[in-house]
């Protein structure tokens, strides 16, 4: 076969990536919002294709208070392209306010709705003094991804939903990174923050969740002492923005914490900015890593027995890959192959991904590769070793092909339900060696 | 007369009359259409629903072998097309066949999309199209590229055809664009129209020779009429010496090719083959059904019996009709007693809505209390009196509407219903009031096949297997009933209590 020189324009383009678009990260957000309403203003099919195709591959998720066949939608067609679809929207707002009950609408706009120049911020001003509040976000899908769709949402609502605080909320601190679906254990991952956090006597604001966390918890964000950002670059420009806004400092810890050193770290680090006294940190982390190493030497009779040791790839978000890479090697004594990260960072923030991956004990380095397109890392990772791949369904052909085990921790995820399970923080570790365990045990 | 040399098809508003909102009885609904006095309707109150680019037509060739998809839009737009490879139940990977008929399925599909980004809408992005589909052409070496467009493109006013002329001479495989636009129309089956005009367009060549012994089936594996129907059907007819040529899911390039070589097409669903077989019979004389459809014992005797007649297979036909019919009856003549004067009520497409009911009211003896067509068109007149003679009259309730759950929700409680079945979208809401529904497709989610027969629909023995599902789900209400003590719907107790079709708005026509 002739050497074939790709074009430089081709560069952007995706073969199955695993996010969508800046819509898609925004209505999949509202949905986690606790009674909050999306209101699509776009085309008839943006809304429910997106809700579609995260439900299933998220793991398994429903509509949420209002997703699905219930989510509003503008519906723009030939007419308010050529005309504007501002009118559209003034009615599917109103009829909105009519007909569903709920504590925040949040209009969000597609691709039609950008091209043709409607003037949103107007139309909403109109409702401002309507009984619920109704915000906007653009998000039309040319604007970005799912992850950008996550920050234009918070950070739009830094705008319109939160006002300077009275004062400062003592232990509040607001979580940001998470993505509700993208993240497909977002649910029990948040509870699992929520859990540690509140056991150093912090009062955690998730801002997503199913039973509480709706646009309450939105207007609390400026009273907070700390933001924490659980991603290397997701969530820092909304932070950034909470901190000029509203003098709320942040900190980033650049990964999900899983297993016991990095949560104690996260938690050491949390209640040094915070001041919770070290004796507090100290029982808090010695009770849970007792409970951790309990199941973990538990488990190292059948581990050892069977040579489960791993040269191992990990494939998704830049947060999961720094957590899960960092915990495979330094707790449970993997080898690092190759770490993926496909949510596209900016450029600015990969030197500081790479490095976090590099600085791992015993001087291991996985080979770090930025890529979102599925094709060009199944290409890169053909002649791989490994032995257990750690990535999407999606990955489970290049699994096979190398004779390696896989388990799918990231979306897109089609073979398991995911309900409160999580991968974050003590808890989090031990699902996934129990995961990992049922995975290579199942491989054929 | 379809414009088959144009580069975009007509409108199914324009073409056939669709409308997307109507409320009254199946009897108004006919004479209303046939006086034409079927209001222009929109809604103050809209959701929204399938996007006739993505879940309609374009997507299907996701299940072409060898076959690549281009999606030309932002990322958000290809995240449903996930799907179509991480699943089993779209690629299933083991070959089946029953007596001489084999069908080997293919591996999934490759797609990209263009990513849509700030900079291309505004500078336009036809180099970016161009380059991926050489490049796609160099890696994959397919048959076909098929190319979409999006919202955004259109909008945007990238010329697909033209950038398909320029590079259609630098590649192996036949450039096939799309031109579906989802904002052209507000119905979602527009994309099948969009799919159907392509094929018709770039891909149905000339008949080298006639052969008689072949037919075109148009499946719908959008509808949920997935591989076992599939099987079981074309098993039927291959035992009775007719080949089947089945598009366009599971299926490769050259099939769509040969389809002016066959002698009759066959629409499994009226609305997903019906450009296609009218196009097929306007170029090449091939005659079509898609007024029967294989659900319920009937219909699918009527069905078996119209292609027989087509290709002088009376007798074969007729074996298989009475060793299928000794099979089943006794199994059909047990649900019908168990199932005899439930009030069922139907929401879905064409098919489910006017075909499904067949099975429902001839052979389990149900009373049809209502139906939510997604879409109402003229050509679906027939179908609505047919269903009315299976049914025993046309007194039922109607109402069209593309998955509008509020309306549903509304006034599901007020009617006497025991059954609903419901298609994806609206399900979940009414799942959700307690009201006793079932998803009314069966998608082969997962791989439980002790028995094959299990997850059938259609033909004979799919209404046994159709039957055994209804009553699992009429014996152990639970989960519903559980779940509507512990969930909220969105709307407000002043919704309930509104007239459900108090959001129509009339709109100029």
């Amino acid at each position: 076969m002739s050497e074939y020189k790709e074009a430089p324009v081709l560069t952007k383009i995706l073969e199955a990536p695993r996010y969508a678009c800046s819509l898609g990260g925004a209505i999949q957000s509202v949905m986690g919002m606790h009674r909050a309403i999306p209101i699509v203003h776009s085309t008839p099919g943006c809304g429910y294709n997106l809700y579609l195709g995260y439900r299933i591959l998220a793991g398994v998720h429903g509509t949420a208070y209002v997703g699905g066949s219930a989510m509003p939608c503008s519906r723009m067609c030939q007419k308010e392209v050529v005309f504007g679809g501002e009118e559209k929207l003034r009615e599917i707002i109103h009829s909105s306010l009519d007909i569903l009950d709920g504590d925040c609408f949040i209009v969000l706009t597609g691709c039609a709705a950008g091209l043709v120049g409607d003037d949103v911020p107007s139309v909403v001003k109109e409702f401002q003094d309507g009984p619920v509040p109704l915000f906007y976000v653009e998000t039309p899908g040319y604007k970005g991804n799912t992850y950008r769709g996550y920050e234009l949402l918070l950070e739009a609502l830094t705008d319109q939903a939160m006002t300077k605080a009275a004062g400062t909320e003592r232990g509040l601190v607001n979580i940001l990174g998470i993505i509700p679906n993208q993240d497909v254990f977002w649910r029990g991952n948040l509870r699992e923050i929520q859990r540690i956090l509140e056991r150093l006597g912090l009062k955690a604001n998730m801002l997503f969740g199913h039973d509480e966390f709706g646009v309450d918890a939105w207007k609390k964000v400026p009273q907070a002492e700390l933001t924490i950002v659980l991603s290397p670059w997701v969530g820092i420009a909304p932070a950034k923005k909470i901190m000029e806004k509203f003098g709320v400092p942040y900190m980033v810890f650049p990964e999900l914490p899983i297993g016991c050193d990095e949560t104690s770290s996260f938690l050491r680090q949390v209640g040094q900015r915070l001041g919770v006294p070290d004796e507090v940190v100290n029982r808090v982390i010695a009770e849970e890593e007792k409970e951790v190493y309990y199941y973990l030497t538990e488990l190292a009779d059948c581990y050892i027995d069977f040579g489960f040791r791993f040269d191992f790839v990990v494939i998704g978000d830049s947060n999961y890959v720094i957590g899960v890479t960092k915990f495979m090697t330094n707790q449970v004594g993997n080898i690092p192959l190759t770490a993926v990260i496909t949510d596209d960072p900016p450029d600015q923030y990969r030197a500081c991904i790479a490095e976090e991956l590099t600085r791992l004990d015993y001087g291991l380095k996985p080979q770090v590769i930025f890529e979102s397109n599925s094709g060009k890392i199944w290409e890169a990772l053909k002649e791989s070793e490994a032995s257990l791949i750690l990535g999407s369904t999606l990955d489970a052909p290049l699994a096979k092909s190398l004779g390696a085990a896989h388990l799918s921790i990231g979306f897109p995820i089609a073979e398991r339900a995911i309900t409160n399970n999580t991968y974050a923080g003590y808890k989090g570790c031990l699902q996934l060696v129990s995961d990992i365990y049922t995975a290579v045990m199942q491989t054929k | 007369m379809l414009p088959l040399d144009q580069n975009t098809v007509p409108t199914k508003e324009s073409r056939v009359g669709a409308v997307l909102a109507y409320v009254g009885t199946a009897r108004q609904l006919i004479e209303d259409t046939k006086n034409e006095q079927l209001k222009a309707l929109d809604r103050s109150f809209n959701t929204g629903w399938a996007c006739s680019h993505l879940q309609g037509g374009p997507a299907r060739i996701g299940l072409v072998s060898d076959a690549v998809l281009i999606v030309h839009a932002a990322a958000g737009c290809t995240v449903h097309l996930l799907q179509w490879r991480v699943f089993p139940f779209y690629n299933p990977k083991e070959k089946r066949g029953i007596g001489e008929m084999q069908y080997t399925p293919g591996e999934p599909a490759n797609w990209y999309g263009s990513n849509l980004s700030e900079e291309d809408v505004i500078f336009g992005a036809e180099e970016k199209l161009a380059e991926t589909i050489k490049m796609a052409d160099r890696k994959h070496h397919p048959e076909a590229i098929f190319i979409t467009t999006s919202c955004a493109a259109g909008i945007i006013g990238d010329d697909l055809e033209g950038v398909v002329k320029a590079v259609q001479p630098e590649v192996h495989a036949t450039l096939v664009p799309i031109r579906c636009e989802p904002l052209k129309s507000k119905v979602s089956q527009q994309g099948h129209d969009a799919l159907n005009h392509a094929i018709l367009k770039y891909l149905v060549r000339e008949p080298k020779q006639k052969q008689p012994d072949l037919i075109n089936v148009i499946t719908a594996a959008g509808a949920g009429i997935q591989w076992l129907d599939r099987v079981y059907l074309m098993g039927m007819l291959a035992k009775a010496g007719i080949r089947t040529n089945v598009v366009p899911d599971y299926t490769t390039t050259e099939q769509f090719r040969v389809m002016s070589e066959a002698v009759l097409t066959v629409c499994l669903c009226p609305t997903y083959g019906e450009y296609l077989a009218k196009g097929l019979e306007q170029r090449y004389g091939i005659p079509y059904i898609r007024d029967v459809s294989p659900w319920g014992i009937a219909k699918t005797e009527e069905w078996l019996r119209l292609i027989a007649r087509h290709l002088h297979k009376e007798k074969e036909v007729e074996q298989i009709i009475a060793e299928e019919k000794a099979l089943v009856m006794p199994q059909v003549e047990a649900l019908r007693k168990e199932f005899q004067g439930i009030k069922v009520f139907v929401s879905a497409g064409q098919t489910r809505v006017f075909f499904m009911p067949h099975m429902l009211v001839g052979d389990f003896g149900m009373k049809l209390v209502g139906l939510n067509p997604y879409h109402w068109d003229e050509t679906a007149i027939v179908h609505l009196e047919e269903l009315g003679k299976a049914a025993g009259n046309l007194d039922f309730f109607i109402h069209v509407g593309d998955a509008q759950a509020y309306e549903l929700a509304n006034y599901i409680r007020k009617m006497d219903v025991d059954l609903g079945l419901i298609h994806r979208g609206p399900l979940i809401v009414l799942f959700k009031l307690g009201t006793p529904v079932i998803g009314n497709v069966f998608i082969e989610r997962h791989g439980l096949r002790k028995d094959q027969d299990e997850r059938l629909q259609m033909g004979f023995r799919g209404v046994v297997s159709y039957g055994k599902y209804i009553s699992r789900v009429l014996r152990n209400p639970s989960y519903s009933k559980k779940l509507s003590q512990h969930t909220r719907l969105p709307y407000k107790q002043s919704w309930y209590e509104a007239d459900a079709f108090s959001k129509f708005v009339e709109v100029e026509g």
